[in-house]
């Protein structure tokens, strides 16, 4: 049961950013730490500790995580979609016109021989 | 005092992780910027390219031209108006290609934004509260070695 959780848990964390990952570890400790704490520490001060600090904190890593998350998922997404802009055929539809096909063999051409669209070194 | 160390190695790695994101945005940043320039060069070549066809459809049109019978007649341009409909079109298609980088760029920012806005949370977090609640534990634990002590003396 363990193990199959153990697989669960690695299976979603090797689908994360690496950005992500690295914190994985050092989060996952500080609150098994935090929460052992808690459930030996039965007082006042504690409680008032565990609302303050523990629970603020766990909170806040929380949001911070799924910050990281959405940047690292969010950039990648535009970085791709911006590299899909310098491609050959970029900027033109599924169905080209004859003119098109003339202009992205021409284009195709430059690139290849000249680096730059318009045929001049 | 493990909860106080537990914490400060917390707080420590957190903080080199957190390190590691601003590179990460320093390195996509330099990315983006490296393909808008290369669409921005793309764009100029096609302006270069269309002001060319312009130019020399212009000549075609002001050329004189006869007919067998000597008599005056229009010229057969119609290989640099192809040539200029042809450039037009790739001008347009590079003029889109950067509107969309531009966007692009645009919600690469708001993204980065987004993020620093819960990055300053985070590390008032680990620089203030964390540290808070440290001085809070230390303080405990000297009340309770006083208490401790005070116990053993009398």
């Amino acid at each position: 049961m363990e193990e199959e959780q153990k697989q669960e848990n690695g299976g979603a964390e090797s689908q994360l950013h690496p950005l992500v990952q690295q914190f994985a570890d050092p989060v996952r400790n500080y609150f098994l730490t935090m929460n052992d704490f808690s459930d030996k520490w039965d007082d006042a001060t504690s409680d008032r500790f565990k609302e303050e600090v523990v629970d603020h904190c766990r909170k806040t890593t929380y949001d911070f995580l799924c910050s990281v998350i959405a940047l690292t998922d969010g950039y990648e997404n535009i970085l791709q979609q911006a590299q899909s802009l310098t491609k050959w055929n970029a900027g033109f539809g599924r169905f080209l016109s004859i003119i098109d096909i003339e202009m992205l063999a021409e284009r195709q051409m430059s690139r290849l021989i000249f680096k730059r669209d318009d045929q001049r070194w | 005092m493990q909860l106080v160390d537990t914490t400060n190695s917390f707080v420590s790695e957190c903080e080199d992780s957190v390190d590691r994101i601003d590179d990460y945005i320093f390195e996509m940043d330099n990315e983006m910027q490296k393909i808008k320039d290369l669409l921005a060069q793309r764009l100029y070549d096609a302006e270069v390219k269309l002001r060319n066809c312009d130019n020399a459809l212009t000549i075609c049109e002001s050329r004189v031209c006869y007919d067998k019978n000597g008599g005056r007649r229009a010229p057969d341009c119609s290989i640099e108006r192809h040539n200029r409909m042809k450039a037009k079109r790739q001008f347009e298609v590079a003029q889109n290609n950067m509107r969309r980088m531009e966007e692009l760029m645009r919600m690469a920012d708001q993204l980065v934004n987004r993020f620093n806005q819960s990055k300053k949370t985070f590390e008032g977090l680990l620089q203030t509260r964390l540290q808070e609640g440290n001085d809070e534990l230390k303080m405990l634990k000297r009340m309770v070695d006083d208490y401790r002590n005070t116990k053993l003396n009398l």
